[in-house]
């Protein structure tokens, strides 16, 4: 997808979130009103990133969006849930993005680019 | 104690990375029977867990953990591969192998969500690198769609399982995120629809650890482990989560 269009589509995801969010009669935020439109478009423009994009660090950047919007999420909707969010987000971001750096300098040494677009001999 | 049986392949798997290659390779041999031995006993529950609330009673789980170590076995096949095919980088195949088997075990025995959520999670960052192995154009590619997919499927169970807690809350259920006080959930589930959600984001982006180009792409021995090794995780988690829809 292209630039222009993604922008928009972005835009769009945020208009949306922050209309659901109105609707969403949920006690814990209710001090901070846009506490939740922040978490859950930060959620979707992650998953959007990660599907739109064909450049691997934009990829893995959308997954970062996408983890900081579950972290959002977590914090904010449950108190039971805060520690157990946050060792999950440890995990998440330290080995995860740790490994998909690792595998991205691979990429870049053996492809010389890292357009995901290259990695297309294996499919189903 | 129920958890010697992932601790000792995680000790193992550490120390793997350190020692020499003939020794990781015998240490490779002997965790696989170790951990078989303890299986066994866990099967005869003859252990007990140290910390009961997160493991469940042995026997339940002990099926698919003897079934794990009986496809260790696969550690003495490797050895030979190992000594037949002069990798770069045995010790981090020998280690990751064996975390490899720690991680799994771990999710066959654990009855937390967030602890097998982060056994889920730590078996697919541990079984990456081992497909990497062959550190070709196609290994390569295979890591990469793999560690995304099952990363963002992990993410996706991350906020399933934040669901089901906020569905606690305001339910008022006090209880424990494991199987056993999940019995009381179905009030929960009635009053808060979102338990469903919570349990079909879990099964639907389940780990695709049986991916086939995924195991395609890696050594051998990984080759023989992931896909019969996948479904055996998978399969009691799976009708764990089924018996609470």
């Amino acid at each position: 997808m292209g630039y222009h269009a993604s922008l928009f589509s972005g835009l769009g995801l945020i208009v949306a979130a922050a209309v659901i969010s109105r609707y969403l009669n949920i006690p814990a935020i209710s001090d901070s009103a846009l506490l939740f439109p922040a978490a859950i478009s930060l959620l979707v423009t992650g998953m959007f990133l990660l599907m739109a994009r064909r450049n691997a660090i934009a990829m893995v950047i959308g997954y970062i969006m996408l983890e900081n919007g579950i972290y959002l999420t977590g914090t904010t909707f449950s108190t039971q849930a805060r520690h157990i969010v946050e060792f999950g987000i440890l995990l998440d971001v330290l080995a995860g993005v740790m490994i998909m750096a690792i595998i991205l300098q691979n990429i870049k040494q053996t492809f010389d680019d890292v357009d995901t677009s290259l990695l297309r001999t294996l499919k189903e | 104690m129920v958890e010697l049986v992932f601790i000792t392949p995680f000790v193992t798997g550490l120390l793997a990375f350190v020692l020499p290659k003939a020794l990781s390779r015998q240490l490779l041999v002997f965790t696989g029977a170790v951990h078989l031995v303890l299986s066994l006993l866990l099967w005869k529950t003859a252990l007990r867990p140290f910390l009961p609330n997160i493991l469940p009673c042995p026997g339940r789980t002990a099926v698919s953990s003897g079934d794990l170590a009986a496809v260790f076995l696969i550690a003495i096949y490797t050895t030979g591969y190992l000594a037949a095919h002069q990798l770069k980088s045995e010790n981090v195949f020998t280690g990751f192998m064996l975390l490899f088997l720690s991680t799994m075990t771990m999710v066959t025995l654990s009855d937390h969500i967030m602890v097998l959520w982060i056994a889920i999670e730590a078996t697919t960052l541990a079984s990456a690198p081992l497909i990497f192995t062959h550190r070709s154009g196609a290994s390569l590619e295979a890591t990469w769609k793999y560690v995304l997919i099952c990363s963002v499927g992990i993410a996706m169970a991350l906020l399933g399982s934040l669901f089901l807690t906020l569905s606690m809350e305001l339910g008022g259920v006090t209880a424990a995120l494991s199987f056993p006080p999940c019995r009381l959930w179905p009030v929960t589930w009635i009053r808060h629809g979102s338990k469903r959600d919570s349990f079909l984001s879990w099964w639907d982006t389940a780990p695709r650890w049986g991916w086939p180009h995924a195991y395609l792409a890696a050594r051998c021995p990984q080759r023989s482990a992931q896909p019969g090794l996948g479904p055996v995780v998978r399969g009691p988690v799976e009708l764990r989560l089924f018996r609470h829809l």
